[in-house]
């Protein structure tokens, strides 16, 4: 994709203005005559809180929190122990780190962007902290390793803290670092106590995968590489390094401690007797199944699933992300009246919807997942309890290899021509179901508000021919990109929010673009109105950055599943259901898109709700994201 | 003879039974109650089941929406009869899809498959 030609004259146009400002801040009197008379910063009767509440911030505090701090002296610090921190980073591989500056990390924020020359990793400007972590939950999924999340401390990890918990739950690994001014004793009154804490982690510790405080330059070498080796082992997850700003801005003490190297732990795999018995249930089944969730890590997992299923003629119901091609003759539940008699569950999140199905018709249940062996107790992410006949604990990507080994070995050949007739049979029931869906795509297709299936299929011949990738969730479009496309790469489809929270799809999006920018891959990513609200700089951060994603609004004009439940509700508790757009709908006035994705300094072009103004209006941005840039379209669309 | 006329009073208190309905009225009450949260802004289906073309006359249509299976149940004091008979004529009046075979794009879709 061709860079963009933008040039700085507006950067620097912005920058004259700035230093005006600045100036006209520094020649204000009276902040001086107030920090004068508040003797070195101290909260005085004033600014103390009301009812023996946390100060108000002193008038030194919010200066230096707005940048107005006058300079407390002429000392010089040559080497800060954040210089060894970028080191330490700069082992790690990591590319990006997303932030929004606080000043609980600034002395390792100027050493990243000075001493380690703003590379590996690169600094992204975001405009809320959980946009930056939800970016790096999208940048992980493209990228299969974490990207960085740089964090305020208590404020900016209390916003990040919804994304984390995405990505907790999505087993999603991303690299966290919060500042922190743990030494009271050096604190500054006011804003710097807020914004510290004695346990800092605490604060999102019931989600994240693993945390740490480290109190020296080498305990931090040594957290920083184990953090990251956790966050990678499956089931991977969220880490956060809690960093004190003494520790980084205090100079460099001696020889620099050394860099211990990081060594990926192997995922856990199946217990071989374990795996060997699966092989005996799935073999002898009549009518396998598999159910396969957040298996597929790497292409690789990809890969060895379309392996089992031939090998199994078993057909591969696959949800949130992509584990299995969408085309492939085994994609599905079976034909009609299809009764598993075995389920072979792979990294299932909550098991017992499909575990009492088995139960009723006297099936087996086979699961295999990582999350066995990883528990805690506050979030209730583990889902049920559940009846199973066989519990695998361990990384089922990991595990396949060894039951593909093992069915191999235990096949006979009657065997194998018994389960080629089953596959015929699974091959003319997926090409009729996929029929009947794109068929289904009939229904409204000339409608205004424009059909989600219309937008979606308007956009496949588009972009099939191009290198793309599907960066936004797909359950409130109606799943019409699962229906309508071809996936058969792993970077075609991502899944969804990982705990339900909405805010991630704008931001992930922009995340798994930025991975799929560096290998020229097209991003889509067909964006829910609701979402984009919860914080919609990050499409600031994506043409800062030049981040080529072509956005297309699904503007139903509200939230349009909870509308529905409260209908649902209303007419439940025997009551007038013609309310239930109070406190759901987004209208009155109507969000203009165009103008937002303007604003924020990108192509954009909508409201359209006539379906022929579609393709055109497609064109145009597609023609911008194959440029280096983002664009959006707002396509008014039916609810779902 | 005896048969015609008995066809003939037979229609006639059919048309005594089916109120017309105010298909104007029905539309405003089809966006208030939100029915087109789950059918769509005309009837195609969303999240809940394809209106158009209505499968029902206008008895079968009431007693199915006071007796819903999947979709919440709505009673009386929800929403009246002469209500529904107002939702009921405007569902009559939305245009049903064209044809699969008459869109290309479906037809490439289908191709692909």
């Amino acid at each position: 994709m061709a860079k963009s030609k933008k040039t700085s004259v507006d950067r620097r146009g912005f920058l004259k203005g700035a230093a005006a400002g600045a100036a006209a801040l520094v020649a204000k009197p009276q902040v001086a005559d107030a920090q004068q008379a508040q003797s070195n910063g101290q909260p005085t009767a004033q600014n103390r809180g009301v009812n023996g509440s946390a100060p108000e911030p002193t008038q030194v505090a919010l200066a230096r929190e707005t940048g107005a701090r006058p300079a407390e002296s002429a000392r010089v610090i040559e080497h800060p122990g954040s210089d060894y921190m970028v080191d330490v980073l700069k082992t790690l591989d990591i590319e990006y780190l997303a932030a929004n500056p606080g000043s609980t990390y600034e002395s390792l924020h100027e050493s990243l962007i000075n001493y380690g020359d703003n590379k590996m990793p690169e600094f992204l400007t975001c405009c809320h902290e959980e946009s930056a972590v939800a970016m790096a939950h999208g940048y992980a999924k493209i990228e299969g390793k974490p990207m960085m999340a740089l964090i305020h401390g208590d404020i900016g990890l209390q916003h990040a803290s919804m994304a984390i918990y995405n990505a907790y739950v999505d087993r999603v690994p991303i690299y966290m670092v919060v500042g922190n001014h743990s030494d009271g004793a050096r604190r500054n009154a006011g804003v710097q106590s807020l914004h510290s804490a004695q346990d800092l982690g605490a604060l999102v510790r019931d989600y994240t995968k693993w945390d740490d405080e480290p109190l020296s330059l080498g305990h931090f070498a040594e957290t920083a590489v184990r953090a990251y080796n956790i966050a990678m082992t499956p089931p991977g997850g969220p880490v956060l390094i809690v960093c004190n700003a003494e520790i980084q801005g205090d100079p460099i003490q001696g020889a620099t401690p050394r860099i211990p190297k990081l060594t990926l732990t192997t995922p856990p795999a199946g217990d071989m007797a374990a795996v060997r018995e699966a092989a005996k249930l799935l073999i002898n089944a009549e009518r396998p199944q598999i159910i396969a969730q957040r298996m597929a890590r790497t292409p690789e997992g990809m890969t060895l699933l379309v392996e089992l299923a031939e090998l199994l003629q078993a057909p591969v119901n696959s949800q949130e992300r992509i584990n299995f091609p969408t085309r492939h003759p085994l994609a599905g539940t079976g034909w009609q009246g299809y009764q598993p008699d075995v389920t072979l569950n792979l990294e299932v999140g909550d098991i017992l919807p499909q575990a009492r199905i088995d139960r009723a018709r006297g099936a087996k249940t086979i699961q295999i997942t990582a999350v066995s062996v990883f528990h805690k107790s506050n979030i209730q992410d583990f889902g049920h309890y559940a009846d199973i006949d066989l519990d695998i604990g361990a990384d089922a990507q990991a595990t396949l290899p060894a039951l593909i080994e093992e069915i191999k070995k235990e096949l006979t050949a009657d065997r194998k021509r018994a389960l080629q007739e089953r596959g015929a049979k699974l091959a003319e029931a997926h090409k009729a179901a996929w029929d009947r869906q794109i068929e289904d795509a009939q229904y409204g297709w000339d409608s205004s508000p424009i059909s989600l299936a219309r937008l979606t299929g308007e956009l496949w011949p588009l972009i099939k021919n191009e290198d793309w990738s599907l960066v936004s969730p797909q359950g409130f479009v109606g799943n019409w990109p699962n229906r309508l496309w071809k996936f058969d790469k792993h970077y075609q489809y991502i899944g969804g929010q990982g705990a339900g929270g909405m805010g991630y799809g704008a931001p992930a999006s922009v995340g798994a673009a930025l991975a799929n920018r560096k290998h020229g891959r097209l991003s889509v990513n067909i964006q829910t109105d609701g979402d984009l609200n919860y914080a919609p700089g990050v499409l600031w951060t994506a043409a800062h950055h030049r981040i080529p994603l072509l956005t297309i609004m699904h503007n139903n004009r509200g939230y349009h599943q909870e509308v529905m439940f409260v209908e649902e509700q209303a007419a439940l508790h025997n009551r007038r259901g013609d309310r239930s757009h109070i406190g759901t709908k987004l209208w009155d006035p109507n969000i203009d898109y165009a103008k937002m994705a303007q604003a924020y300094g990108m192509h954009g072009e909508g409201p359209i709700s006539d379906p022929n103004d579609l393709v055109p209006a497609l064109k145009r941005g597609l023609e911008i994201v194959k440029k280096g840039e983002p664009a959006m379209i707002d396509v008014v669309t039916q609810p779902r | 003879m005896k048969l015609l006329l008995l066809v003939a009073s037979c229609a006639v208190l059919a048309c005594a039974q089916t109120p017309a309905g105010d298909a104007k009225h029905g539309k405003d009450l089809f966006l208030s109650y939100a029915c087109y949260s789950c059918h769509s802004f005309d009837g195609h289906g969303g999240a809940g089941a394809r209106l158009v073309p209505m499968p029902l006359n206008q008895a079968g249509f009431i007693s199915f929406v006071r007796n819903a299976g999947r979709m919440p149940t709505y009673g009386p004091k929800v929403i009246s009869d002469a209500q529904l008979v107002d939702i009921y004529a405007y569902i009559k009046t939305l245009p049903t899809s064209r044809d699969a075979k008459s869109i290309p794009l479906i037809q490439e879709l289908l191709k692909e498959n």
